[in-house]
């Protein structure tokens, strides 16, 4: 069963002058327990089609569907990773995790001890009472992470999660989301990323949406049978990244 | 288009003002008695307690103003194209050339009772705290980073909620600053507040301000520095023991997300608050022990002010356009009555003091640019020098603190008296008392405009060895070039204000004045009750003001904000 559908999505933006098409056509699904990662060149409205998967924005044209409904609007189903973390910095990491929690309308002592149970998964115990300025990068993103997750969402969407973080720093997350993904315990089954990092996507996705430059149409599905877990230096994965490569330039 | 809407704008707030001032005059008599006030010194705590009291009251309505007004305008872009062309406005009148119309507005109000008078004291305290205040916590309000904007949409954060975690946390640190800017504000106006005088009556309110003025009056000099120390106490007090903590607290709602450019957390208002034996000890105590019954009040209350807020919203829905109509409706009658009462009024033959005006006004706007010009020579190298040193900055800023809450005002008639001896004339004296109700805002803006340059600006300058006037030249006055506008336009606006009881200041039964638009609506106002000449003057002055505001500092701010702008 299809999760997500995306039907000849657009996206214009108008002002006085001029207006121009970033996304054009866009159409592609994704079925449950997916690992989807979308890649394009920078400006190629990747972000821009994320935040119309999760009702942040919306399409020009065409239609988005989650579970045979049109989106509009953000529903619980779905949460987001951002790039630039976007903590709240004068909440500390408990109040950060379980803000969404709040929203909900969750009694305090269930939110906390929901939250905990995230907070332990990405490895956060012990840091609730910090601030995020107290943090370093990594960390940061763990509370992103652990945010997102503690709404159990069907869909976990992430945009560019780890582009801020330094090299280590993001390798390990980037493993550690896969175990987490990979997780019988985890409710999260599906999980849409945007990335711009080619290698990244290879590693992790069990398919490649790959955009074209602007306006951005899909140029390729790709889908990736690399088996787990995967190294980058075997062959195998530099060939199939070569093949992204060359979709793309 | 937005030109014309914008015209539209200021001429209907200015229709209504009108409307309003003259409701107020209109046949309205002050008839209450002018109680003398005792300068005994014994009374002078209680009168610091009644004057901190009224400050007070006009803070916590200016805050409760600033955070309403401000986020209506900041979440609604209907209410925004018309909230902030006002609150522009608002802020460039001369409050004090109105001060007489509240005044008959809230006696007749009260039908002569004195808490009418005590009323209009805090109207003018309010007009001089509130519209920083709104525009700071507006603007903070429109710089919310996007992402953490996004991330309130996606986690559902709504209504309420995203009020506490998101519209009032974002607003803090502008609030916290501007309030310590108001506070010295507003002490700058008690002064003029306390004591009311409107032809031959004169009401003193107990208070501060005009035990000052009238003990130096009476040549009690003693008794006035006693007041004065008694001030500087009530401002060192609050500096050391409400804003320092204050200002180090609001550090947490900053989008900073490195522990580096933090503050130290220092100072005996802080240590007091957070790490002295006993209150944290108490407060641990409360918490701990108190940690059940806290929760459930806690929920409790947030639950109210959750549902108060979300029935609050969804009433301002619905009643929108009810109200909207009745404001419209209320709009068009005043402006009929504001037109029908300008009309009446210059329909009587016409002043030959009338065509004074201009010239009036050249004489006025000669002094405010020299104000200006001196103010600029030394708040510029000071707010470079001070932004560039914190240790300078750390001894330095809480003492301007101070001495911009010094309300100068208290000091003119001495300052006038031993000028006009020296110099002969008014001249001098009235420019250096414009020159106390400019200077602080341009210091304060400047600094803060310093403050802001990047570090790595500063760094790159020092690699390349820029010598002082280079860097002068290259990188700090570029840099501070938005905020020296913005801090014009405040000073001059303070400046107008100012004007108004600089050109024109009674002590010890003598008058001295000095020929300018001031002058000329200061005496109208307390000689002669020519409403002619009180309309007049100040219409001129309003559409002087409005005029230079918006066909200079605006163009120039456009022009430096993008020319100067530092992207992050």
């Amino acid at each position: 069963m299809n999760l997500l559908e995306i039907e000849h999505v657009s996206k214009t933006y108008t002002d006085k002058a001029r207006s121009f098409t970033v996304l054009k056509d866009i159409s592609f699904a994704a079925k449950e327990g997916e690992f989807i990662c979308i890649i394009g060149p920078s400006g190629s409205g990747k972000s821009t089609l994320l935040r119309m998967i999760t009702g942040l924005d919306r399409p020009t044209d065409g239609c988005i569907y989650f579970k045979n409904r049109k989106v509009d609007g953000v529903t619980d189903k779905m949460a987001m990773v951002f790039q630039s973390f976007a903590l709240f910095p004068w909440l500390n990491v408990l109040d950060n995790v379980t803000i969404g929690l709040e929203a909900k309308g969750i009694a305090r002592k269930e939110r906390i001890a929901l939250a905990e149970k995230y907070i332990d998964k990405v490895g956060l115990d012990g840091f609730e009472e910090a601030f995020p300025r107290e943090l370093s990068g990594g960390m940061k993103q763990r509370v992103g992470i652990a945010r997102a997750l503690t709404m159990e969402p069907e869909l976990l969407c992430m945009d560019e999660p780890f582009s801020a973080l330094d090299a280590f720093t993001a390798q390990n997350l980037r493993e550690e989301v896969l175990d987490l993904w990979q997780d019988e315990n985890m409710p999260v089954k599906t999980v849409l990323m945007v990335t711009h990092g080619i290698e990244e996507a290879v590693f992790m996705a069990d398919r490649i949406i790959v955009l074209s430059k602007r306006p951005a149409e899909v140029a390729a599905d790709v889908k990736i049978d690399l088996p787990r877990p995967r190294n980058m230096k075997d062959r195998a994965f530099s060939e199939v990244a070569d093949r992204i490569y060359s979709l793309i330039f | 288009m937005g030109k014309i809407k914008n015209a539209i704008f200021t001429i209907i707030l200015a229709a209504l003002v009108i409307a309003f001032a003259y409701f107020a005059y209109k046949g309205q008599q002050l008839n209450i008695e002018g109680r003398p006030l005792s300068t005994d010194i014994i009374f002078l705590p209680y009168y610091a307690a009644r004057s901190f009291a009224r400050m007070m009251a006009a803070y916590i309505i200016s805050l409760i103003f600033s955070i309403v007004y401000g986020y209506k305008a900041a979440t609604d872009s209907r209410a925004e194209r018309i909230l902030i062309p006002v609150l522009d406005i608002l802020q460039s009148v001369p409050i004090l050339g109105f001060f007489p119309a509240a005044v008959f507005f809230f006696v007749s109000l009260f039908k002569g009772h004195t808490i009418g008078v005590e009323l209009a004291s805090i109207f003018l305290i309010f007009t001089s705290q509130a519209w920083n205040m709104a525009f700071g916590y507006y603007e903070s309000l429109t710089t919310i980073p996007k992402d953490i904007r996004e991330a309130s949409e996606a986690f559902k954060l709504r209504g309420w909620l995203r009020f506490k975690h998101l519209y009032l946390p974002s607003g803090i640190n502008k609030l916290v600053y501007n309030s310590i800017l108001s506070w010295a504000g507003g002490w700058y106006f008690l002064i003029a507040a306390e004591i009311i005088s409107i032809g031959p009556i004169e009401y003193s309110l107990p208070g501060l301000g005009s035990f000052m003025i009238k003990s130096m009056e009476k040549g009690e000099i003693f008794h006035a520095a006693a007041g004065l120390v008694m001030l500087l106490a009530i401002i060192a007090f609050m500096n050391i023991f409400l804003w320092q903590p204050l200002t180090l607290w609001a550090d947490i709602y900053k989008y900073e997300y490195s522990n580096v450019n933090m503050k130290e957390k220092r100072g005996i208002g802080y240590w007091l608050w957070w790490q002295a034996p006993l209150l944290p000890r108490i407060r641990r105590w409360v918490s701990e022990k108190g940690f059940y019954i806290m929760e459930t009040a806690g929920s409790f209350v947030s639950g109210k002010m959750k549902n108060a807020f979300n029935r609050f919203a969804h009433i301002a829905k619905i009643s929108n356009n009810v109200i909207a109509w009745v404001f419209r409706i209320l709009l068009l009658y005043a402006i009929g009555r504001g037109v029908v009462a300008l009309i009446t009024v210059f329909s009587m033959p016409l002043d030959p003091v009338l065509f004074e005006i201009p010239r009036a006004l050249l004489c006025s706007f000669g002094r405010l640019t020299a104000a200006y010009i001196i103010s600029l020579l030394w708040t510029l190298p000071a707010a470079i020098w001070i932004g560039h040193n914190e240790r300078v900055e750390a001894v330095l800023m809480p003492l301007f603190q101070i001495l911009a809450s010094i309300p100068a005002t208290a000091l003119f008639p001495v300052m006038v008296f031993t000028l006009t001896k020296l110099t002969g004339g008014m001249e001098l004296a009235s420019i250096l008392l414009v020159l106390t109700g400019m200077q602080w805002y341009l210091l304060f803006n400047l600094i803060a405009g310093v403050k802001s340059i990047p570090g790595d600006l500063k760094e790159a300058a020092k690699i390349f060895n820029l010598n002082r006037i280079l860097y002068w030249r290259r990188v700090a006055l570029p840099a501070v070039m938005p905020s020296l506008i913005t801090g014009s336009v405040t000073a001059w606006g303070g400046g107008w204000n100012a004007l108004i009881v600089s050109e024109y200041v009674a002590y010890a039964g003598r008058i001295y004045k000095a020929f300018g638009i001031g002058s000329m609506l200061d005496s109208a106002t307390y000689g002669t009750g020519n409403y002619q000449m009180i309309w007049a003057s100040l219409i001129a002055m309003m559409i002087t003001i409005v005029a230079i505001n918006r066909f200079f500092w605006g163009k120039l701010y456009k022009i430096a904000s993008y020319r100067y702008k530092i992207e992050s």
